[in-house]
């Protein structure tokens, strides 16, 4: 579809045949791709080779909450895991029986519990992608409409009272929020408790799957998740929307005669989606690291909450898996909507000079 | 020039229409909660000194704060919090920039293998769940965290919360040495036969500090909500250690005997971090 709209014949190159500009096109788009498939497989593999490293160096090895006069553990089972683990063995070769296991999906079994833990992960992403996808398309939304209606009205009261509130916003812990939220809520309660429920993703009475039930959920965690992300993101669609509002396009657009409306929400407003989405996806390990605090204070059943439980229990096995799961995500994400954001960008343009240039 | 720093993944440049007044008002707030931190010892109470009769006391005269569940005076806790946290955020923007320099002059390298190894691990670190690997980090250096009252803990926190900070900050970095390199100043400075350590000292080095320096209190308000989130989770510095996170952690536990304990302490982190949010802006704002 991309090279079907880069096959148009643009103002720059319009004297070069068509075809052969499609098949150096290709051949550059193959080599890029294969370029950035190996770059990302690089950069996954020093982010394991990390995350294995700081395991090595946890004081008493991976085994020690099991062992010891405090342990649960027989002498006999730690040696078994220690085994099954290549514990005796030397570093390089534990990691890479981790890492090829880890390539089939299967990332060794919980220290604690002893059940897989691709089976633990597995029962805890789904509320974790709920949660994220409701705070990432809540806060690109109120983002995109707020900060255009703010660059539209530029330096108005309103103008500055958001700019105000966002910039102390943008730096208030979300934990802070959210604790405070609960207290104000059970505190206005009354007998019959919060208005909203507080903590897990669902009632205890319900029973498959209800979506307004999980609604209902979602609501506090995504508002004390999102409100530090929606504060930054509001002013960054504002300056750019302030910038965007002097430039020739608005201009042109403004003398054809469009209205206001259009000219704010349909070109300026397209035309930062793209930037928004390649910040977002930079964005995206410290909102998925954030979730930990947010899933912890709201019990939501996500991976940032097995994570801080893991972690505190020294289950090693699931604390690296989902370490290195979520640094897979983030770097895929960071490319994938540098990709978006970038097509959005030349996309437009292209189908543009096209349009133009077919008449 | 907004535009595509945003896709490199470059702070984009936001503000309001008056960014200097909020810089104004946030060198203000530091400068009052940087002096108070430095003169906590002067408070009539201790940072530990412990009465049970005197829990939970509102605010008051004698305690301007209140107290908290073990009697210790709030302001002065929150004082003396103050200069743990203050102390991981400056630490941390030092390693930040240190590393974020190291790690650009390497990809500012002539050498294309070098250049892209460095680049892919700014990219990995860049990925890298930053507070997943602090929590794992909690197991290594429990410890040292409790180390010196805290001292000690803070330098090794704000170590390596400055050890997964500095990955936005390198291609910015990057990007000027090479400018730098292919500059008419530059070639001008080996034309008339200067040194290399005249160039490197005289020109680059401060080249390099110009550009980075309006991006580190980023880096310390960043530090700053770590800190708190990591004691607050347990992760962390742990009572009876006063920072800002240890405090709200207790605070969380009190919360329904008096929510000024977690309240307290959650004010001055987030205004401080506002406050170098502010100052970082409005030092962009200048220099771009």
């Amino acid at each position: 579809m991309v090279s079907q709209v880069a096959e148009a014949p643009a103002d720059s190159s319009a004297g070069r045949p068509a075809d052969r500009r499609a098949g150096v096109a290709w051949a550059v788009r193959v080599r890029q791709f294969v370029m950035a498939t190996l770059s990302v497989a690089m950069t996954l593999l020093i982010i394991c080779v990390a995350t294995f490293g700081l395991m090595q160096l946890v004081p008493g090895g991976p085994l020690a909450a099991l062992g010891g006069s405090h342990g649960k553990a027989s002498h006999q089972q730690i040696q078994l895991l220690t085994h099954e683990f290549l514990l005796n063995k030397p570093a390089y070769l534990q990691f890479w029986a981790w890492l090829r296991s880890s390539l089939q999906g299967h990332f060794g079994y919980s220290l604690v519990s002893g059940s897989p833990v691709a089976q633990l992960i597995q029962a805890r992403i789904l509320p974790s992608v709920e949660l994220f996808v409701a705070i990432a398309s809540v806060s690109v939304a109120i983002a995109w409409v707020l900060g255009l209606w703010l660059a539209k009205h530029e330096g108005g009261w309103v103008d500055r009272l958001v700019l105000s509130v966002t910039g102390v916003a943008q730096g208030i812990p979300a934990f802070w929020i959210g604790v405070l939220i609960i207290y104000v809520l059970v505190k206005t309660g009354g007998p019959s408790g919060p208005i909203l429920p507080i903590a897990g993703s669902e009632s205890y009475q319900s029973s498959g799957i209800a979506l307004g039930d999980l609604f209902s959920h979602l609501i506090l965690p995504t508002f004390v998740g999102a409100t530090v992300v929606t504060s930054y993101y509001i002013r960054v669609v504002r300056d750019l929307a302030v910038d965007a509002l002097q430039d020739d396009y608005v201009h042109v657009a403004r003398a054809k005669g469009l209205s206001e409306m259009r000219v704010v929400n349909m070109h300026v407003g397209k035309n930062i989606i793209g930037p928004l989405l390649g910040l977002m996806g930079a964005d995206l390990p410290s909102i998925l690291t954030g979730l930990v605090a947010v899933e912890e204070i709201f019990s939501w059943p996500g991976l940032g909450q097995l994570l801080a439980s893991s972690s505190a229990r020294q289950d090693y096995p699931v604390v690296l898996a989902i370490t290195v799961i979520s640094g897979a995500i983030a770097i895929v994400s960071m490319r994938l909507s540098r990709l978006l954001a970038d097509w959005i960008g030349t996309g437009r343009r292209e189908v543009l000079s096209a349009r133009t240039g077919g008449q | 020039m907004t535009q595509p720093s945003a896709l490199t993944g470059e702070l984009i440049s936001v503000g309001g229409t008056k960014p200097q007044f909020a810089a104004k008002a946030g060198a203000i707030w530091l400068a009052i909660i940087v002096a108070a931190a430095v003169l906590a010892p002067l408070s009539p109470y201790g940072v530990n000194a412990i009465s049970v009769q005197s829990a939970f006391l509102p605010v008051s005269l004698h305690h301007l704060l209140g107290t908290d569940d073990v009697g210790r005076d709030m302001l002065t806790r929150v004082l003396y919090g103050g200069r743990l946290s203050l102390l991981v955020a400056i630490v941390s923007a030092l390693v930040g920039a240190a590393l974020a320099i190291a790690v650009a002059a390497v990809e500012a390298n002539k050498n294309k293998l070098l250049a892209r190894s460095a680049q892919r691990i700014n990219e990995s670190f860049n990925a890298f769940p930053a507070q997943f690997a602090l929590i794992v980090a909690y197991g290594i250096f429990a410890f040292g965290y409790s180390a010196g009252a805290g001292v000690i803990g803070a330098l090794i926190m704000g170590t390596l919360i400055g050890a997964f900070s500095w990955p936005f900050m390198t291609p910015i970095i990057a990007l000027r040495i090479i400018d730098f390199y292919g500059s008419p100043r530059m070639n001008s400075l080996i034309a008339i036969g200067a040194p290399r350590r005249h160039i490197f000292f005289r020109h680059l080095l401060p080249m390099v500090i110009a550009t980075i320096w309006p991006l580190l209190p980023y880096v310390a308000g960043d530090a700053l909500v770590t800190e708190g989130t990591l004691s607050f989770l347990g992760f962390g510095f742990q009572p009876p250690i006063a920072s800002w996170g240890t405090m709200m952690a207790t605070g969380e536990s009190y919360i329904y005997q008096s929510p000024l304990l977690i309240i307290a302490p959650g004010i001055a982190l987030a205004a401080t971090v506002a406050s170098l949010l502010a100052i970082g802006e409005a030092a962009r704002r200048a220099n771009s």
